[in-house]
């Protein structure tokens, strides 16, 4: 076991905000598990580390099974968007059946025109910690990942290639600075929290799935 | 199952118009911002939107229309799911994973492409790159794709570019329309210009297939053969001859048994796979005409109202 600097070199803009590793380590392995897209955010959430993950887990503000993964950590440039445009297509009408040929008004319900922004950011390189964990796990699921982000399906945030680098020190929770220390990652907010820097109080998910309500609480956000 | 990668390179046999949008009367191609040694350049690319539609879904979803004989039989929610991925409309969605074991089986195509159902978002096995383009300033991105590159320079982007002009005729110059007709009074003629990217001008693209088999593959080289046969276009003013790609494959092969395999199990399952269809939107159907009988129950219960005071 040992503590490690995950790198994802990219080769395409990235849609979106970077991932949490923590939540693609867990979308993988559920993946294996035969997990994946079962639950819905109207059923409940399975049990904190009822998926395993190749890493420690630890404790925070009362809270159980926290990944000691960090937030990636990422310089975007050249942040900007792009747009989808959709509307229906009536090029091909001729292959409608015959009570089907209506006039479809384009202005509303599923029919309605739409040009959609999409938050675009070209980035080199994403980084995160991670605390015990062997290479050889987390390289076994990481390969997997092959893009990362919104919109992957037309090419956006393309993987290059994952680089593992052992480090001495266990930065995926607080890092060392000039300032004190600093939070690497969401974490239950409590009165603890004070003792470290770079964080704002907020309300969402504090591990995977991130999206689901049941992990909604006060957390700390780095910042 | 497995995953594949096949690059590709696509060469521009004819001026690409893939734009962004227009300034003034001049359309502008897209681009996309890259670093470089020389700071950040807008280089010109092609959108993994529009290589997803035009080299997979259209022409594969027009070829099974054609081969199902479903011409003339779909309806227009049937055809907007086909040809252009479908919408989520109801309220009531849900996970059928009956429904997604039998799309694998039945439709290839959609495997990859995904789509969405109106109760039931199906999930997509593809992830197309986007067309990046040949030049010094893709060097780097290009390295980390392919693994390598020549070490001689390349061209740069700008040398890719050039310029379009285009004349709209006046059928007043024609003199076959009515002397005193007072639309003819003001001139129709229109010049209209914009960028291109130049024949010659090479892109790199590719297609990440998860977790797949063979029958999916045949389907991609199918489609791409079908694109490639009719026209082989990307972006606009095809009509006009621009946009046609020459494709060739990277480390991969154009393999006739996996096309012919694919060709024989759509044959194979085509009454199942005809039938899937309609069932998934057969229920909608029947939601609309059970709501529409409704408010016409209802309407007709009002006018008898109004009829009795």
């Amino acid at each position: 076991m040992a503590n490690w600097k995950v790198t994802a070199v990219l080769s395409s803009p990235l849609a979106g905000e970077a991932p949490y590793i923590d939540s693609l380590l867990e979308f993988e392995m559920a993946q294996r598990h035969g997990k994946a897209r079962t639950i819905q955010r109207g059923e409940p959430a399975s049990p904190v580390g009822s998926i395993h993950l190749p890493c420690l887990r630890g404790e925070f503000g009362g809270v159980n099974g926290i990944p000691r993964c960090s937030a990636p950590i990422v310089a975007p440039e050249n942040v900007r968007h792009e747009h989808f445009a959709k509307r229906i297509s009536v090029e091909n009408a001729c292959l409608l059946r015959e009570d089907q040929r209506l006039v479809v008004a384009t202005g509303n319900s599923w029919t309605k025109s739409y040009r959609l922004p999409l938050k675009i950011s070209n980035v080199e390189k994403i980084c995160w910690f991670i605390g015990g964990s062997k290479r050889r796990s987390l390289k076994s699921l990481l390969d997997s990942v092959h893009s990362i982000g919104k919109k992957r399906s037309q090419g956006y945030g393309r993987i290059a290639e994952w680089q593992f680098e052992e480090v001495e020190h266990d930065w995926s929770w607080f890092a060392p600075s000039e300032q004190g220390l600093l939070l690497m990652r969401v974490l239950p907010w409590c009165e603890e929290i004070h003792k470290f820097i770079g964080w704002k109080r907020w309300c969402g998910g504090f591990c995977p799935p991130y999206w689901h309500p049941d992990r909604y609480m006060e957390i700390a956000v780095p910042c | 199952m497995k995953t594949y990668t096949i690059q590709c390179l696509s060469e521009a046999v004819s001026p690409i118009t893939h734009m962004s949008g227009t300034a003034g009367n001049e359309g502008i191609v897209a681009r996309e911002p890259v670093h470089t040694e020389r700071g950040v350049m807008m280089i010109p690319f092609l959108s993994g939107n529009a290589l997803r539609h035009r080299c997979v879904r259209e022409p594969m979803a027009m070829w099974l229309i054609d081969r199902y004989g479903l011409k003339g039989q779909l309806s227009l929610l049937q055809l907007n799911f086909l040809l252009h991925g479908g919408n989520l409309t109801m309220s009531n969605a849900h996970e059928n994973t009956r429904r997604i074991a039998e799309m694998h089986e039945l439709w290839p195509m959609l495997r990859l492409c995904g789509g969405s159902l109106q109760d039931q978002i199906l999930a997509g096995s593809m992830d197309v790159w986007r067309g990046t383009l040949v030049c010094e300033e893709n060097r780097d991105s290009l390295k980390k794709t392919l693994g390598y590159m020549p070490t001689k320079r390349l061209l740069s982007s700008e040398r890719f570019l050039s310029a379009y002009q285009y004349t709209r005729g006046d059928g007043k110059k024609t003199g076959l329309a009515k002397e005193r007709d007072d639309l003819m009074e003001q001139s129709n003629l229109m010049i209209y210009s914009g960028q291109a990217v130049t024949r010659g001008a090479l892109f790199h693209h590719g297609f990440v297939l998860k977790h797949v088999n063979e029958l999916e593959i045949g389907c991609l080289l199918l489609s791409l053969r079908l694109w490639q046969s009719s026209g082989g276009t990307i972006g606009g003013n095809a009509r006009l001859g621009h946009g046609r790609l020459q494709l060739s494959l990277l480390d991969c092969k154009d393999d006739d048994a996996i096309v012919d395999a694919y060709v024989e199990h759509v044959d194979a399952v085509k009454d199942r796979a005809v039938a899937w269809l309609n069932d998934c939107f057969a229920k909608a159907a029947a939601a609309k005409e059970k709501k529409s009988a409704k408010s016409k129950q209802k309407a007709g219960g009002a006018a008898q109202w109004l009829i009795g005071k």
